[in-house]
This record gives structure tokens, sequence and C-alpha cells, in this order.
């Protein structure tokens, strides 16, 4: 209820907008999260199986390129072997390194110089990432291919490849700096072994820079911002983009909180969510890190965002524009409907909403609305047809009732009895007593017949005139009376017996009650097609109370809403209102102007000939 | 000078009436009814050309008497007084010509304006109503004239019908009736025996005249032996008996009752016998007593009034004028009392 009642506040415009922004928003909303959700895990998929792929292809290319060293050192390990082909190669060289390492003693200069030779020959000028290299005899000594760094001494013994030990097979050290010639280098130590009695005899080691191994084999960089790292298994970083961190352990750098246990998984770095996918190579037992940011993994899912981004701000626009729009095409004829209702509550029952037949509710509810104003209009009209019907029954009681009273005065005994008196008072020559009889028996008379509703203003003037002549013989000394009516209304039709009881009404409130001192006129003339007949007096007019509520009443029969018709005894004002209006409408009737002290005016309005009041 | 009939009952307002007529210059109220019948009667004796009628009448309604005129095609132009204005009246009203149709109470100036405005009528009328006062005229004078003039004045009246006055054929053959009706009376008031007579089939002027002259035969041979039938006593006894009943309201019809007659023959009777219609009879004698009393004593003249019958002062100073041509009051300041 309460919740019908707060969504009642709001015009149909906004709550159009409301729903359908939320409709849109919350189906941008679900896709948007599904699909980031799909993707994601779509990106994450294809990133593992690509990193899985990189790393593995680098794997084996590592291992092939190691392999590939080995093989092409071999040979000169093995003596160096004689090459038939090369002709460059002096024979004195042939066995050299294999005689160097069998040998015990110092070495000359100039049989190191010799071993330079060789290993710049064979190796150090093929491949131009090897930093240096160094033959590691069984005892401990070591020529280096480095000029000027082979001293007598030692100076080998803290380098980490110096370990006359024999190897099984090929070794690789990770990243270190090597002090000789001041780079990042991995040390392959590879074994050498007699050619003669398959002895072990000492290792030949192959520093090789990072800097140039990673332009013939390492791809740096995965996508934009990805990229591939080596770690060793003793947690250095053997190698990495950046070149700061070469050689240093795991743990002292940023990558120290990445747990490389798993194969692939996310991880944040730096606030940085990273997909990160490792694997281990099995000859160098390093383990290679593929790590890549996932923003950059999942730069479609940014796409699709920011596709959905636009497409709800077109949405969002069009909703703000269009449903306006719309809610004005809804609420047009409502609002139509709304004025012509108000229309009906200030009285005009006679409106109808414009119909377009269809199945639209607005166009039913329009038609519902006709249906209920044409209803309304008939029930008001019953109603007042009915009150109309109960002022005329009211009405026809009451001259039914004044017929039953002049019923029980027998007529031929009434008439015959007036006429004797005036027979009587023409013999004695008493014309006043005739006026009387002859008056009172036409004033009877009138009266009585009721068949006729409407009779010339003459007649209705003669009837008045004969009342006024028998007051007038009553107070014969101030009372007069006059009639200011043009001969051109004599003709005019006018409710009977409308106009005598205005002016006996006058006599009785204004002239009897001063002894018959005073003046009765009664005069007509036409105001824009309505016949005005006034009645006026100089008596002492209304008090203003009185006024007030005879007013109050006749605007009350004019609506047919009194109720004090029956009750009022006599033909008075009222009566001859009630008439009148029932005749003629509401716009008909009597207008009593008071002058307190002075006199007043009663005016009767009824319309002239050749038009009739009651628009039918 | 036209002849007014006053039908009225209420005897106050027929006084009223009379007079306002009497007003009038060129009018006179030759008779006086309170009934249909006694309207119709004097209808029949003074031929009025103006009758005054209320519609409400003891015996029956004004109308009827006025359905009368118009069945017998009289000269008579009908004005109505009445004190009802309904609808069923005014159109019988119409229908049987009526001129006015005056409301009570009734004003002089109205009555007047009526009369005048049915002038016109009246004056139309004039002719054929002398036809029927010459008709009346002769059977009246019938006892005074011997043989050879009754022929020829029956054969002048015959003559006017045809030639001169009564062209309407209608109308003719209507006073045709009447004057061999009233012959017809004459002859049954002397002899009750006599067989209705048939009016001859063709209403030529010598039909009409042989038929006449043959009921003016048979009225002349028993008028002769008239003299002497009991037919006198029952007359003379009426008139008897009138003298004795002067205060009271005799009608004709009362008297013919007390002579065991119907009232037709008793009035054509009557006046066969004293030459006088009844009620000129019955006011002369009235009006005997009411001299002897003004001569004798010293009452007030209403009180003689009231003695000899009459109920209102007005109507006796009327009737008494018309009998002496001078008031009471005047006849006793005559007498130098």
């Amino acid at each position: 209820m309460r919740w019908g009642q707060w969504i009642s506040r709001y015009s149909i415009k906004t709550k159009l907008i409301v729903i359908l922004l939320t409709a849109i928003l919350t189906a941008v909303a679900l896709t948007g999260a599904f699909s980031q959700y799909f993707y994601t895990k779509a990106a994450k998929r294809d990133f593992f199986q690509f990193a899985g792929d990189t790393s593995y292809r680098l794997n084996r290319q590592l291992e092939l390129y190691f392999a590939q060293m080995s093989t092409s050192v071999s040979s000169m390990l093995a003596g160096p072997l004689p090459n038939r082909n090369d002709i460059t190669r002096s024979a004195e060289h042939i066995g050299i390194i294999q005689n160097w390492l069998v040998s015990e003693g110092s070495t000359s200069l100039s049989l190191q110089a010799d071993l330079q030779d060789v290993m710049n020959n064979y190796v150090a000028l093929n491949y131009n990432e090897v930093d240096s290299m160094f033959l590691v005899a069984a005892d401990g000594r070591v020529v280096s291919n480095l000029q000027n760094v082979n001293p007598s001494g030692n100076p080998f013994r803290d380098q980490p490849w110096f370990r006359p030990e024999p190897e099984e097979q090929l070794r690789v050290l990770p990243t270190h700096l090597s002090e000789l010639t001041g780079k990042y280098v991995i040390s392959l130590i590879l074994p050498i072994y007699s050619t003669d009695s398959v002895r072990y005899i000492g290792n030949l080691v192959i520093n090789l820079r990072t800097r140039e191994l990673e332009k013939s084999i390492v791809s740096p960089s995965l996508a934009n911002k990805g990229y591939i790292f080596i770690v060793s298994k003793d947690g250095t970083i053997v190698y990495h983009p950046d070149p700061g961190l070469l050689g240093k352990p795991v743990s002292t750098t940023s990558l120290a909180e990445l747990d490389l246990t798993q194969t692939s998984d996310v991880q944040w770095i730096d606030d940085t969510e990273m997909l990160i996918a490792s694997s281990d190579s099995e000859m160098a037992e390093w383990k290679l890190v593929a790590m890549i940011p996932f923003e950059e993994m999942a730069s479609g899912i940014k796409v699709a965002r920011n596709a959905v981004m636009a497409s709800v701000f077109i949405l969002v626009m069009v909703v703000i524009i269009v449903v306006p729009i719309i809610a004005q095409l809804f609420s047009r004829p409502l609002r139509r409907l709304k004025e012509l209702m108000e229309q009906v509550e200030r009285g005009n029952l006679d409106v109808r909403a414009p119909v377009i037949p269809g199945k639209d509710e607005i166009q039913l509810l329009s038609h519902s609305y006709n249906r209920m104003t044409r209803r309304l209009n008939e029930l008001i009209e019953t109603v007042s047809r009915m009150k109309v019907n109960e002022m005329n029954i009211v009405l026809g009681q009451k001259e039914a009732m004044i017929h039953a009273l002049q019923n029980q005065i027998n007529p031929h005994l009434l008439y015959n009895t007036l006429e004797i008196i005036n027979s009587l008072a023409y013999v004695e020559r008493n014309e006043r007593i005739q006026v009387i009889a002859k008056n009172l028996g036409d004033y009877y008379r009138y009266t009585a017949s009721i068949k006729e509703p409407f009779v010339s203003l003459q007649e209705e003037l003669e009837h008045a005139r004969k009342y006024l002549e028998i007051v007038n013989i009553r107070f014969p000394r101030h009372f007069q009376y006059k009639f200011y009516v043009h001969e051109k209304y004599y003709k005019e039709r006018i409710v009977k017996c409308s106009i005598q009881p205005i002016v006996e009404n006058a006599v009785k409130y204004a002239i009897e009650p001063k002894q018959g001192i005073g003046t009765v006129i009664v005069s007509a003339y036409n105001e824009s097609g309505d016949l005005i007949i006034e009645v006026a007096d100089h008596g002492d007019g209304f008090a203003p109370d009185r006024l007030e509520k005879l007013r109050r009443r006749l605007d009350r029969i004019a609506d047919h809403t009194d109720e004090t018709l029956m009750s009022s005894p006599s033909l008075g004002i009222a009566n001859v209102h009630a008439r009148l209006v029932l005749h003629h409408g509401a716009r008909y009737g009597l207008a009593i102007t008071s002058f307190q002290g002075r006199g007043t005016v009663i005016s009767i309005r009824v319309p002239m000939q050749g038009r009739n009041g009651l628009e039918e | 000078m036209y002849h007014v009939l006053v039908v009225e009952d209420e005897p106050l307002i027929r006084d009223a009436i009379v007079e306002m007529v009497q007003q009038l210059d060129g009018f006179k109220v030759i008779g006086e009814a309170s009934t249909c019948e006694e309207g119709w009667r004097i209808i029949q004796d003074q031929w009025p050309t103006l009758l005054i009628t209320d519609i409400q009448l003891p015996d029956a309604d004004g109308l009827e008497l006025i359905q009368r005129v118009r069945t017998h095609k009289l000269p008579i132009v009908a004005l109505i007084l009445s004190g009802h204005d309904n609808f069923p009246y005014a159109q019988n009203a119409i229908r049987l010509q009526v001129s006015e149709y005056l409301l009570k109470p009734i004003s002089e100036q109205e009555l007047h304006d009526a009369i005048t405005r049915s002038l016109g009528r009246l004056e139309s009328f004039a002719a054929s109503n002398q036809i029927l006062l010459d008709i009346q005229l002769f059977i009246d004078g019938m006892p005074g004239l011997h043989s050879v003039q009754l022929f020829k004045q029956a054969d002048r009246i015959i003559d006017d019908m045809f030639f001169s006055l009564a062209k309407e054929h209608g109308v003719r053959i209507s006073y045709i009736h009447i004057f061999l009706a009233k012959l017809a009376d004459c002859i049954k008031a002397i002899d009750p025996a006599y067989p209705n007579t048939e009016p001859p089939a063709e209403m030529s002027r010598h039909h009409v005249r042989l038929f006449i002259h043959q009921l003016l035969h048979e009225w002349i041979k028993r008028y002769s032996q008239f003299a002497g039938s009991n037919m006198r006593l029952v007359i003379a006894r009426a008139c008897e008996y009138l003298e004795a009943h002067l205060q009271d309201e005799i009608t004709l019809k009362e008297i013919a009752d007390y002579s065991n007659l119907s009232a037709s023959y008793f009035g054509v009777l009557f006046k066969q016998y004293t030459g006088r219609s009844f009620i000129h009879y019955f006011n002369q004698l009235r009006m005997d007593k009411a001299m002897e009393l003004l001569r004798n004593s010293d009452m007030k003249i209403y009180e003689i009034a009231e003695d000899v019958g009459f109920v209102s002062l007005p109507y006796f100073n009327r009737v008494f004028k018309q009998v002496m041509s001078m008031t009471p009051n005047e006849y006793r300041k005559g007498l130098g009392l």
C-alpha cells in the first residue's frame, strides 16, 4: 500500500524513465558480469595454454641450444681433431687441449696463447654471445680465452664455475656477474674426457652473456606488457627483461611475493593482477615463468566494456530523449481527459472525448469516460426531470387545492349573490358596491378557471387592475395605481396569475400597513428579447435580512431544490416564481430590488413571443 | 323600438337588468320571466326581438329556450347572461347563434355595449318580426272582427308572408305553421274535441290560403256558440281566483292547473274571453288594487308592492308605469296626498 502510494507520487514520465533505465542498466550489468566472467575464464585458459606453449618452446630452444653448444665444442675438446677441410688451422693445434689437460705443471705462455687461439677459433668466434671460456683441468689449472687473464696463480678459484670436480654431464649455472668481463653471464660447464682413456680430465666453462643470449633465443616479451623470466632452482634470477634483476636472488626483488610453485595462477604484484604460468626446464633445472598483466591479456574485455558503456550511454540518451516523447504520447490523451473531467466538475456535461476505435487502453478509458458522462448526464437529467415533475406535482396539488376550495363555494351561489349585490347596487345607484361586486366576481372567475396556463398580458393586467380597483375603493383617498404598459405588449403570452399575486403582495406589504397611503405602479419593457414587467411600490421595502432570505428561496426554487413550496399557503411570490421557472427555465422568473424605507420593485422576466425560454 | 324579454329567476337581478335595458333608447322590456316555460310563452305571445336570458333557470336551461327559438326560426337575437364561463355552455351558445355571452356580475356599460353590438342583427330581424306581430295582432283581434274583415286581413298576412316580409322558404313555412297552429288553438280553446288538423302537403300560397280560410270558417262557426259555453265559466272562476290571490306570485301554469286546462289552451281561451293576455290581465288587477291602496291608505309604496305580490319595488314601479304611464309616487302625489 505504501509502495503504491509512493509510486503514484511521480508522473508517468518519471516512472517510465526510471523503469527503462533500470531495465537497461540491469541488462548491461548482467551482460558485463557474465561476459567478464566468461571472458576472463577464456582469456586465462588461452593465456595458460599460450604461456605453456611458449615456455615449453623456450625450454626446448634452450636445451637445443645447450646441446648444440656442447656438440660444437666436442671436437675441440677431443683434441682438437684434425680437420681435413680446414686449411687455416695449423697442425700444431691438434690434440693441444687434451694434451694440456692431461699434462701437469705450469703452462707456458705460448701454450697458453695457443689454447686461447683454439678456444677462440673453435667457439668464441662462432658464437658472439660467448663472453668467456675457461678450461679447467682436473688438477685446478685454468686457461681462459681471454687475453691477459691467465695468470699462473689461480685467480678463478672464487668463480662459481670453478669446480674441478668431474661433472656427469652438461651443467648450467644461473646468471651471475663475471668479474672478468663485468657482464652477466650464464655458465655452461662441460665435462671433458680423455680421448685415450675416457677418463675425466677437466671442464670447459663457457660463459654466455645473458644480454646476447636473449637476442638469439629468448624473445623477451609477451604481448605488450608481458614478459618471460627464468629462475634457477636455487632462486636466482637467470633471466629477466630488466637487466638490474639479473643474477639476483628472487627473494630480494619485487618478484619475491610470487608463488612459483603453481604452474598457472593469477597473482597480484604491485596492485596489478598478473597472469602467471611457469614450467620447469629439465636440463637446467630452471623454472620459466611467463607473466602478463591480466588487463593486457583481457584487453578484449575492455573493448567489450567500452562497447557496453557506449551502448549504455546511447540507450540512456535515447531513454531520456524518447521517453518524454512517449510519455507525452501516453499522457496527452490522459491530460485531455483530465481537462474534460475538470469541465465536468465545472458542470459542463456535454463534453465528449475523441475516441479512435481500437484496443488502446486510453481509448478504452476515453470511451468509458464518454459513457460515464453520458450516463451522468442522463442521471442528472432524470433527477432534474424528477425534480421538475415533483415541483409540477406540488404546484398541481396546490392548484387542485385552490380548485377544491373554489368548488366548495357554489359558483352559482357566489356569482349569483355577487350579481344580486351588483343589481341591488345598480338599482340603488351605489357605484362603489357595483365596482366591488363586479371586480370580485371577475377576480374569482379568472382565478377559478385553470384550464389555460397561458393568457395574454392584457388579460393578466386586467385581472390585476380589477384587484387594484377593489383596493382603490378600500382606500379611496390616498391609494393610487398606475399601469405604464405599452399596447404593443398586450398580445404577449404570460403564465396565468403571475402579475396579480405580485401586485397583491405589494398591497399587502406596502399599502395596507400604511392605511392605503402609497402607489403601485406596473410597467413593462423589452430587455433584449425578454419581457420585463415591473411591479413597484412606495412602501417601506424589505429589511435586508428578509430580502436576502427571499432571494435565496427564489434561487432554490430555480434550482428545483426548494422544499417549502408546498407548505406556503398562498399563491405568493415563491409560487409565481416556481411556475415561471417551470414554464420558461431558470433564466426567467422574479427578481427583487428593495430600498429600505423607499420601496420595492419586483420584476417579472418572461420570454417574448417567438422565443421560448425552455431549450428543448 | 325593439322589444326585449328578460328571463332571469332572481328578481333582484332581473330588476337590474330590466333597468339597464330601459336606460337604452329604442329598447323596451315587454316581458319578464323567471322560468323557461314562462319565457317561451311570452315569446309566443309578445314576439320580442331581443331575448336576454340566464342559463340556469328553475325548470330548464336558458339554452333550451333559445333552442326552441331557433327550431321555430324565430327572428330573435339571444343574449346570455350567466355566472358560468364553462366551455360546453359557450359551445352551445355559439351553436345557437347567441350574440353575446355576458358574465355575471354585469355592469350597465357592458350590457349596453353588448346590445349595441347586436343592433345590426336586430335590424335585420325587424321585418320578420313584424309578420309575427301581425299574426298575433290578427289572432288577438279575431273576436272583434266580423267575417269579411277576418278573411281580408288573413289574406293580407298571407300575401305579406309570400311576397314581401318572409322571403326565405324555411322561415315562411315556419311562420305558416305558427299561424295555422294559432288558429287551431283558437278553435280548440272553444271546442276541445276539434281534431288535430294536418297542414296542407303543398305550401303554395293558394293552398295555404284555402287552408286558413277553412280554419277561419271552423272558428266562426264555433265562436258564435262560445258565448254560452261553460268555458266562459271556467275563465270567470279563474279570474275570481286571481282577484283573491293578488299578493301571490301566480303563473299561467298555476292558474291553468287550477282550471284543469293545459297552459297553452288556457292562455288562448283566457285571451279570447278577456281580450287580454293573462299577464296583462293579472297585472292590471294588481295595479287596480295598488291604486286603491295608494289612494285610500298611507301604506309605504314598497308595502303596497308587497301587498299586491311584487317582490321587488322596481318591478312594481315598472309594471305600474307600464299600466298607468306614471310611477306610483307620481300617482299618489298627483292625487294631492
